[in-house]
């Protein structure tokens, strides 16, 4: 399976790599923002998505959206430090299958994923 | 320094949503409590640390926050989250993580009509800082693992007739 990490924090990105290599993802790859985040996800093809909301460029949202045009069936969980109710609805009704709120732990993270899938 | 106590406004209100946002950060990236000192009304230049976090404000409120912490600080915060050699880059990103993490996680609370930018950070002193007007600046210490950090909350009411 295919995963791609977006975050505009390598810190983020460095950790959510760490925690799935050697898991289920056989492949990862990573995006800092949300332009690049579609182009990643037009040539890569991702099983799975984890995606930040603010993000420069392009936000995670409006990624999301395209996201969901190109490929609906992309499994895409946002993790994100906005913790209303609003953006977490937002994003659900806009196809995300699950939203975690930074600052998350592995355990978490390892739980959400498996939760999706 | 004014106590933050004697100033009447919506901010005694806004300031107890980021410490609240302060202390569930550092529980939960590293266990390990932060002490929140007392707030108080910056009049006058903020200090800053070797690192300054800037996310701007729009929307119910108006303004910018400032994470400013010392390199130790954040030495030891990137290495609860897995990095062991930090940079300065390192460092940068985490300031900016941590500032974007109080921010959005004021959300909770302040609702998404509370809207937050991406950070701006950078290292060091800038000669000339602009802070933002038609704002109060409230400082609020942050004590971790014996060091001290500062976030400093620039907030105001959006002006009359501001979408």
């Amino acid at each position: 399976m295919k995963l791609l990490i977006v975050d505009d924090s390598m810190i983020i990105r460095r950790a959510i790599e760490r925690t799935f290599t050697t898991s289920v993802f056989d492949q990862i790859r990573t995006a800092a923002d949300g332009v690049h985040a579609l182009e990643e996800f037009r040539k890569f093809l991702p099983d799975v998505v984890t995606l930040d909301i603010t993000m420069p460029h392009l936000d995670g949202i409006a990624a999301l959206e395209e996201m969901m045009k190109l490929n609906p069936s992309t499994k895409v969980m946002i993790v994100s430090a906005l913790a209303d109710d609003a953006t977490a609805i937002e994003a659900l009704t806009k196809g995300a299958d699950q939203f975690i709120c930074k600052p998350f732990t592995n355990e978490e993270l390892v739980a959400a994923v498996k939760e999706m899938l | 320094m004014t106590p933050a106590t004697d100033y009447v406004s919506l901010h005694e209100a806004t300031l107890s949503v980021f410490v609240k946002a302060i202390m569930f950060y550092f529980e939960r990236i590293a266990a390990i409590p932060a002490e929140i000192g007392t707030p108080y009304l910056l009049e006058g230049d903020a200090e800053l640390l070797d690192v300054t976090a800037v996310i701007g404000v729009t929307g119910d409120l108006q303004g910018c926050i400032f994470f400013t912490a010392p390199i130790p600080m954040l030495d030891e915060l990137l290495f609860y989250v897995g990095e062991y050699q930090p940079t300065d880059e390192l460092r940068c990103d985490i300031g900016g993580e941590v500032s974007n993490t109080f921010a959005g996680n004021a959300r909770k609370q302040l609702g998404s009509g509370f809207m937050i930018s991406v950070p701006v950070v950078f290292l060091g002193k800038p000669e000339m800082l602009v802070w933002p007007k038609n704002t109060s600046r409230f400082v609020i210490p942050i004590v971790w693992q014996a060091k001290r950090a500062l976030l400093i909350v620039c907030l105001g009411n959006p002006p009359a007739g501001a979408a």
